[in-house]
């Protein structure tokens, strides 16, 4: 597969009371197209801290990352998020819907801003909204009237409604509860399914088995790096064992 | 209290660039008001000042010295009403003119004193930078009023040239004197000087007398001069009264336009702050709700955080006005400067500290019982409401401009949205708007009426100010001699008239004396503008000057019944007029004046020359095509001369001048016998009796003022839009400040810093035209308040919509700059807060 996102001596570092705090040091990665890759590492491990600098959302003190030939990491600010809204999708921990819209129209700002409006479009926003299972009576509710797992699924409608040729996922199940997280987490396989390249950020080992590649990050280095047949293709308790596995090899 | 100031403070300090901006704006009221209402409070006692540092007399009446008798003085000493009186002697001539240091020559109403006669009609203390003996080497020394020092530009030394028809008077500043304000101006020279100009000059009598009651002195001239005719048979003519009240109407007339600026303009921007203050704190308790719930779960009262927000704003507020105090004291400075400037009389120059302390403890009282009364809201957020972020910050409304039917552009969707989803904030930014919109506008439009110069005169002076006007000598046919002349290429119109000092009306129901302005037909006028009403036609009609509508309680509709010699008759005033220059003028046409005065003849000629032809062409016209004027008859022939018979003729043609000015002979003959050859002549070949330039005094009188109020409305164009953009500086901090994890989202979406910035910036835009809109009319609404003091202010509509524009792309371009602090939102520190 092809190479997506590639990273060159990749530091990451901030200044904390005067005092500098290297949290991603001399980083060399490659994220390939089609995968589901998964970070996982112990908190501080400098996980968020990659997947910002990887999908453009914030600048490396260091180093160089690669989006295809375009060096991202020499871009401006505007540069970025025009490369943002082309090429990224996010889907956060919190959420980060806006409160002062409606879902429909908290899907139609993350579209708009890359495309223009069409009746295809609306067709996309409303065969997305069903697909994830937001019904049509909640269209026009605010966030605040939500679930948080309605609301983390109006939030992946909102990141991938561009087609982004990458996908990030910061702790998307992180703030919701199981059941939510699961539903949340079955749109993830399936958007994989379908050839949608993804990283994702969790702690969790139920979130990282639906991934077919696991970083493991410590202390700003990938310590391991571990491959898995995609989700739902083998037995889901040797795939929980051996990821378990690597994981205790990795002294999580 | 402690806690309340830890919790006040703690917001400051979280709202550094907020509170300096509002620190800013009410440091800029203080100044406003403390300045000109301190300066206003000791500009007003400049006038009784004036008077009792120069113990002028209060009341003045004049009569023509060949009019007054001592044994008039009786009258005086016998009414009660009068508590002091004094008669002084001065010499006078309406055709003096003033030769300026380039050789131009300008009218020049003067007075000539001497110094007993100074004495008597006041103080006479003159003040010199030169040594006695430098005066006593001066061959015509002049001590000159100190009060129109500045509009003749002399100081002590300079030569002060002055010329009445053929003769030149030159004489040598030594100082200035302390004299009551007044037109004309006060000159007191020697003895020898004033003895060699009474000859030339016309002699009056001035009778100057106190009265505790102002307004008793119309009814004291009126007995004075009813018993002055019993006594004489005959009514003294050519007298008037000056009263204490028109003099110190005259006076405090400059001044106020400025302080009554400067007054709307803090007015303007207080009402600003107020918006302003009230919408921050509603959301800034919006903004901390969850603070606001916490400290309530802590413990806290809703009253002590109900202070803590008064007293952030109570210390906001102490700041400004402290800082404010400073400002005023300059700008009293600046006003009082300018006050002396126009005026001629020092002031205090310490402000007044009662009225500076209360201004300071009005704008703190208001601001921080205004925060106290906003953040009462406060009390009703219960810190469960509170965690929650307030059930009102909560959206269950109908969604506003709906982005599924977008159109063209998503920025300008989003904010059209993000402006249909801030009601309350878009109304104050509105009033807000509007009111600076009409301090910018006002500003603009006196400005550029301002900025004409010294053209503003002739919309002002209530009077045709023509390129000159002449008048007539007795028997000449005005209609004829006015059509004559308007044939003549180099003249455009010719207006007769029969104004300027000669024709008096009386209204016997308040014993006011007044000049009266007659014209055929007023429309063909270019200087007398009806502030309302219209023009009289008939002549039952008549206008009269916004001051003696103030004076009779008349106005536009009403009737009047004038007085002259005896003649009573009622008119329908038609219309107002402001008058800059005489206050007590009644506008009648011909036939109208006719009706109170059967005799009236147009004796006047307002002449107005062609495009390009300038005044001295006139002149040299008028003296080849009709000989020399009755005033300069005799002028620059008695050297030229060369034959005998030629000295002859000048030498009587100055005598026939001088006796035609002064005696108000109107045909003369002369013959000399010289040996065997009889010289003689006469004056029925002179047609014009002496011309003049009002506009020429006019200019020299009111100069300072124009500029000065030409300066200052360009000044407050610049504070309102210090004002406009701190407004929007802070309503863009707090707006980004609240917005801040949306800006941060939608920047992770894609959005570049500069979409973000345009999309606040047009935000609020909608408000913002609309405030224009309506600030452009209120301020053209306003400008007719304004027309009582300055006259019919023109405007001029292509380029005040110009001005509008230009507000609004200041107000984007404000917001735009204010918005650019969205560039340094991360979307990076937003996600991992």
């Amino acid at each position: 597969m092809a190479t997506v996102l590639r990273t060159e001596k990749l530091c990451k570092s901030f200044s904390n009371g005067g005092l500098q705090q290297h949290i991603i040091k001399n980083l060399d990665l490659e994220i390939r197209q089609e995968d589901f890759t998964v970070i996982m590492g112990a908190s501080g491990s400098g996980k968020s801290t990659l997947l910002y600098a990887l999908s453009g959302m914030d600048k490396p003190t260091l180093g160089k990352v690669w989006f295809g030939d375009a060096e991202i990491s020499a871009y401006t600010n505007d540069q970025l998020a025009v490369f943002r809204r082309q090429n990224c999708g996010f889907v956060f921990q919190s959420i980060y819907l806006l409160e002062s819209m409606t879902v429909f129209d908290n899907i139609m700002t993350g579209a708009l801003v890359a495309q223009k409006n069409s009746p295809e479009l609306i067709k996309k926003v409303e065969s997305l909204l069903h697909k994830v299972g937001i019904a049509e009576e909640m269209w026009k509710k605010y966030p605040n009237q939500l679930s948080g797992g309605e609301c983390q699924r109006v939030g992946i409608v909102r990141a991938v409604i561009n087609e982004p040729k990458i996908l990030f996922a910061d702790e998307p199940t992180g703030s919701l509860n199981s059941a939510s997280g699961a539903d949340v987490l079955d749109i993830f396989t399936e958007l994989h399914q379908k050839g949608q390249s993804i990283v994702m950020v969790t702690h969790d080992l139920k979130t990282a088995l639906r991934g077919s590649r696991v970083l493991f990050l410590r202390d700003g280095a990938v310590t391991g790096d571990y491959e898995m047949p995609p989700y739902g293709t083998d037995d889901l308790t040797a795939r929980r064992d051996h990821l378990q596995a690597f994981l205790d090899k990795m002294g999580w | 209290m402690n806690k309340i100031f830890r919790l006040s403070l703690a917001n400051i300090r979280r709202h550094k660039k907020e509170s300096l901006f509002l620190m800013l704006l009410i440091a800029l009221c203080m100044m406003l008001l403390g300045g000109s209402l301190t300066a206003e409070q000791n500009i007003r006692k400049l006038f009784p000042a004036m008077m009792a540092r120069t113990q002028a007399w209060e009341n003045e009446i004049s009569m023509p010295e060949n009019e007054f008798d001592e044994q008039f003085l009786s009258y005086l000493e016998d009414d009660p009403r009068v508590t002091a009186f004094h008669v002084y002697h001065r010499i006078t001539d309406d055709y003096m003119r003033y030769v300026t240091p380039d050789g131009k020559e300008q009218t020049f109403l003067v007075n000539f004193l001497t110094a007993d006669e100074q004495k008597r009609a006041g103080l006479f203390e003159p003040q010199s930078t030169l040594s006695e003996a430098e005066i006593a080497a001066m061959e015509h020394p002049v001590y000159f009023s100190r009060c129109q020092k500045n509009s003749y530009h002399l100081k002590e030394g300079d030569p002060l040239t002055l010329k009445l028809g053929s003769q030149q008077f030159t004489f040598t500043v030594a100082g200035f004197f302390e004299a009551p304000w007044e037109v004309a101006t006060r000159l007191v020279i020697t003895d020898a000087d004033y003895a060699s100009l009474k000859p030339l000059l016309m002699s009056a009598a001035i009778i100057g007398f106190n009265t505790p009651e102002p307004n008793d002195a119309d009814a004291i001239f009126e007995d004075f001069i009813q018993n002055c005719t019993e006594t004489a048979g005959r009514e003294p003519e050519q007298c008037y009264v000056e009263r204490y009240i028109d003099k110190r109407g005259n006076f405090n007339t400059d001044m106020g336009f400025i302080l009554k600026i400067i007054e709307i303009m803090a007015v303007v921007i207080i009402l600003s702050v107020i918006v302003m203050i009230g919408s921050r704190i509603i959301s800034d308790i919006g903004e901390q709700i969850v603070s606001i719930g916490v400290l309530e779960a802590l413990g806290y009262r809703s009253m002590e955080i109900s202070l803590s927000y008064a007293a952030e704003y109570f210390l906001v507020a102490l700041a400004g006005c402290l800082a404010g105090t400073f400002g005023s004291v300059i700008l009293y400075r600046v006003l009082i400067g300018i006050a002396e400037k126009l005026q001629g009389f020092a002031v205090s120059q310490i402000p007044g500290i009662g009225r500076l302390f209360l201004i300071f403890g009005i704008i703190l009282l208001t601001v921080t019982l205004l925060a106290f009364r906003k953040a009462r809201a406060v009390r009703k957020i219960p810190p469960v409401q509170a965690f929650r972020r307030g059930i009102e910050n909560h959206h269950f409304g109908k969604s506003h401009f709906p982005l599924r039917n977008t159109k063209q552009n998503v920025h300008l969707r989003l904010a059209l949205k993000g402006f249909a989803d801030h009601a309350k904030q878009n109304v104050s930014l509105a009033i807000v708007v509007s009111i600076t919109t009409i301090a910018v506008v006002l500003s603009f439009i006196l400005s550029s009426y301002f900025g004409q110069g010294l053209n503003v005169l002739r919309s002002i002076a209530g009077h045709e100010l023509s390129t000159v006007q002449i008048a007539l000598m007795p028997g000449t046919d005005g209609p004829a001699f006015a059509e004559e002349l308007a044939s003549l290429p180099e003249i455009r119109k010719v207006l007769c008239s029969g104004s300027t000092a000669h024709f008096f009306v009386d209204v016997p129901e308040k014993h006011i004396n007044a000049q009266a302005d007659v014209f055929d037909d007023y429309s063909l006028t270019e200087n007398i503008f009806p502030m309302n009403g219209r023009f009289p036609e008939h002549d039952n009609e008549i206008m009269l000057t916004k001051s003696m509508s103030a004076q009779t309680g008349r106005k536009t509709g009403d009737s009047i019944v004038l007085e002259s010699n005896g003649v009573q008759k009622e008119y329908l005033i038609t219309g107002l007029v402001t008058s800059l220059v005489n206050a007590e003028t009644v506008y009648f046409t011909t036939e109208g004046y006719q009706r109170i005065c059967p005799t009236y003849q147009p004796d006047i000629l307002e002449i107005y020359a062609a495009e390009g032809v300038d005044l001295d062409t006139i002149h040299t016209l008028l003296d080849t095509r009709y000989g020399k004027q009755a005033a300069n008859l005799g002028s620059g022939d008695s050297d030229a001369g060369s034959s005998y018979e030629e000295r002859i003729r000048s030498r009587a043609a100055e005598v026939m001048s001088a006796l035609m000015q002064q005696e108000g002979i109107t045909q003369m003959e002369y013959s000399v016998q010289a040996g065997d050859t009889v010289i003689s002549g006469n004056s029925s070949a002179i047609r014009i009796r002496y011309s003049s330039n009002l506009f020429d005094l006019m200019q020299t009188l009111m100069s300072t003022l124009i500029n000065m109020i030409s300066i200052l409305t360009k000044l407050f164009m610049a504070i309102a839009a210090i004002v406009v953009s701190l407004i929007l500086a802070i309503l863009m901090e707090s707006e980004i400040r609240r917005q801040r994890k949306d800006l941060g989202i939608m920047k992770s979406m894609g959005y570049t810093s500069r979409e973000l910035m345009l999309q606040l910036s047009f935000r609020i835009m909608p408000p913002v035209c609309l405030a224009v809109v309506i600030g452009t009319a209120l301020s053209v609404l306003l400008t007719k308040l304004f027309t009582g003091l300055i006259g019919v202010v023109s405007l001029n509509l292509p380029a005040i919509l110009l001005v509008d524009v230009l507000i609004l792309a200041f107000c984007f371009g404000c917001a735009y700059f204010n918005a650019g602090k969205i560039k340094k939102i991360t979307v990076y520190e937003l996600m991992t807060e």
